[in-house]
């Protein structure tokens, strides 16, 4: 088993504002790590620096992916090393046909690695195989990128992109928010089928919800800017229970006994 | 004759009239009288403000010759299946031997028209306005064209191709007829396309006079792809009778220095008429387009929408000009002009012109200016496609609403496949 992500006392700003504040995480391969957190302790900023968004500056700390300086590379140059962010609100572009975009980034990740590029009739046949994995239909193919898609539709296009590019690291941000159960079974059943030996997945929720899908191996809790609590998937049922206040009034409890 | 300056074309002579047409010769007699009195738009003139003809006037352009280009050159430059009928003009002038014409309609070169018939109607009144240098240029000047006339119900299925072929510093004069019977229907597909490599370009001066009769419908596409030193001048004036349907689609991404004057009357009830255009301008790019929009009587629809995106140096001038006259309620009017202005050197000046003497009148207009979406830029960069290629896909797609308006499947393959093309050769950073 080895690292597939190291973070290792990770700072980050967005706007000069400080959200990640010593933040530590390593993901091995084959492991589905969750993180939870209360809303603005920096877990979709977590996403986007992994990323490598613009305007998410790391002020100290590093991002190894297998064991490469992840920070040092361009967006791009990340997602074709094996990174993938299913994003908690997929981004609409009219005009762009989901299967043109779609072929011109597997072909993008094929080049990247020095691969030929994948040909119209092998690409139709491959996308066909991903589909059946999510049971989405054949016409997302034919329309804009997420335009005109439910939230479900958005969410599972997401997953479906994840499943043609198979990356080696996928950062699930808020996946099952603004989804109705069916659509919830639906992504799980989705990554589940993507669970892999070879691959890691970081499951950023809200909720424990979606944690009755996707079994996680270990589920992180993430408050103000780091990880404040590790454990098994009990974890996050006892969060579910007693909510974020109970781990800050159970730290309070051992700050005062010491 | 050696190559003169376009500003001392005003003044110059006209050839000696080798057709003893009397109503041709007084028309190019007329032109030329009021060419040399009011010359070509002046800088104070406000329909030619955003367009200076000042550098263009120092220009040193010939006359046209004879040229010779093979099939394989004119393949090279328009996709054409080996029969679709096609009419080629090389610096204006007509090429039968690289033309294919359908022999059941009326559809000839200009220059062999003249010579069987009076065209007389189609030329007169010659413009007036102060600024209409161009016109009266072309009417003193012009020697070829294509001549089109469909009797009443024909009905052509097969798109005709009207390709003009600029080469080298070479100043034309196309002259276009377009007459459409009732209830008749035509496809055309232009094509403005250069030979004259880099370091040469001429200066296409185009004149196009369309009738399209009682319930007839024409579709047409025009993309324009000159060389990087090429000029067009060009001015369309369409007259729309009752119940007639015009659809004409744009597409201009070449040329050094672009001028677009396409004026539309709507003559009877019911009458159509959409506009659109896709206007890509880089570098030192210059494309004015200005459409005026006469509904003349009840009941008529025209719609507009034009996107254009400018990078570099490049100038995008769009003026949308609609008039609703007195009494023509019913009238209904949308025009839209989206703009994408990619670096602090280039320019947009787009501006809608209302004038509404009627009462009641639906007109709507939109003009927008923005950037690329970076949220998006984003997003396809997470899924490993760099900046370059991101930003043409986005720029790509902001055009594609215009192609998708594109009734024909054909027409609409085709300028997809054109500024899909476009986009792959583009240089960019």
């Amino acid at each position: 088993m080895s690292a597939i992500l190291e973070i290792k006392d990770l700072y980050a700003s967005v706007e000069g504002t400080e959200i990640l504040k010593g933040l530590n995480l390593t993901l091995n391969t084959g492991e589905i790590h969750a993180i939870m957190g209360p809303n603005g302790a920096g877990k979709s900023t977590l996403g986007n620096v992994i990323a490598g968004r613009d305007g998410y500056t790391v002020t100290a700390g590093e991002v190894l992916f297998k064991g490469k300086d992840l920070l040092q590379l361009d967006t791009e140059e990340r997602a074709c090393e094996g990174v993938f962010l299913a994003f908690q609100y997929p981004v609409e572009i009219p005009g762009v046909n989901n299967t043109y975009f779609l072929r011109a980034a597997l072909n993008a990740q094929r080049a990247y690695r020095g691969e030929a590029p994948m040909d119209a009739a092998a690409f139709l046949r491959l996308v066909r195989e991903k589909l059946k994995i999510l049971d989405l239909k054949d016409d997302l193919l034919k329309r804009a990128v997420n335009v005109g898609f439910s939230g479900g539709e958005k969410k599972r296009n997401e997953i479906f992109q994840m499943a043609v590019l198979e990356p080696t690291l996928a950062i699930l941000d808020e996946t099952d928010s603004g989804l109705d159960i069916d659509a919830l079974r639906a992504v799980a059943a989705g990554v589940n089928a993507l669970r892999d030996a070879g691959r890691a997945m970081l499951v950023i929720t809200h909720y424990q919800r979606l944690l009755d899908y996707i079994v996680p191996d270990v589920v992180h809790v993430l408050a103000d800017g780091k990880i404040v609590r590790s454990g098994g998937a009990e974890l996050a049922l006892q969060l579910e229970e007693k909510g974020y206040t109970w781990l800050q009034q159970e730290d309070q409890q051992v700050l005062e006994s010491s | 004759m050696a190559a003169l300056a376009l500003a001392e074309y005003v003044n110059a002579e006209l050839a000696a009239e080798t057709q003893s047409l009397s109503w041709l010769h007084d028309l190019r007699t007329q032109a030329q009288q009021s060419l040399q009195a009011h010359g070509l738009p002046a800088e104070g003139s406000e329909n030619w403000r955003y367009s200076s003809l000042r550098s263009l006037l120092r220009k040193p352009l010939s006359v046209s010759t004879d040229v010779i280009v093979d099939e394989q050159q004119l393949l090279s430059l328009v996709a054409l299946e080996k029969n679709d009928f096609r009419m080629v003009f090389v610096n204006g002038l007509y090429q039968a031997q690289l033309s294919l014409v359908p022999v059941d309609i009326q559809i000839s070169s200009l220059a062999t028209e003249l010579k069987q018939q009076n065209l007389s109607a189609y030329f007169t009144p010659l413009p007036e306005a102060v600024d209409a240098g161009f016109s009266w240029l072309n009417a003193s000047r012009f020697e070829d064209g294509l001549y089109i006339k469909l009797e009443d119900n024909q009905v052509v299925e097969q798109t005709i191709h009207l390709i003009q072929l600029s080469v080298g510093d070479v100043l034309s004069h196309g002259r276009h007829i377009i007459d459409l019977g009732a209830d008749s229907s035509l496809s055309l597909n232009e094509h403005f396309v250069d030979l004259s490599g880099v370091a040469a370009g001429g200066l296409l001066n185009t004149q196009m006079h369309i009738l399209v009769g009682k319930n007839a419908r024409m579709d047409w596409t025009r993309t324009q792809a000159l060389g990087s030193k090429s000029m067009l001048v060009d001015r369309v004036d369409c007259q729309l009778s009752k119940g007639a349907q015009l659809h004409c689609t744009h597409l201009d991404v070449g040329g050094l220095w672009i001028r677009h004057d396409f004026n539309v009357e709507l003559q009877g009830e019911h009458g159509f008429i959409q506009v659109d255009g896709v206007v890509l301008v880089r570098g030192r790019q210059h494309t004015d387009f200005h459409t005026r929009i006469d509904h003349q009587v009840e009941n008529c629809t025209s719609r507009e929408n034009f996107k254009c995106i400018a990078d570099g140096r490049g100038r995008g001038v769009y003026n949308g000009k609609i008039l609703v006259q007195p009494g023509a309620d019913g009238s209904d009017s949308a025009q839209k002009s989206a703009n994408l202005l990619l670096s602090p050197h280039a320019e947009i000046d787009t501006k809608p012109d209302l004038e509404i003497l009627a009462d009641d009148v639906i007109a709507s207009h939109g003009a927008t200016v923005g950037q690329l979406d970076e949220d998006a830029l984003y997003y396809l960069r997470t899924r490993g496609i760099d900046v370059p290629l991101g930003r043409k896909m986005l720029m790509r797609a902001f055009c594609q609403e215009v192609i998708d308006r594109v009734k024909a499947p054909v027409a609409r393959e085709q300028l997809a496949g054109k500024l899909d093309q476009v986009f792959t050769q583009m240089e960019i950073t």
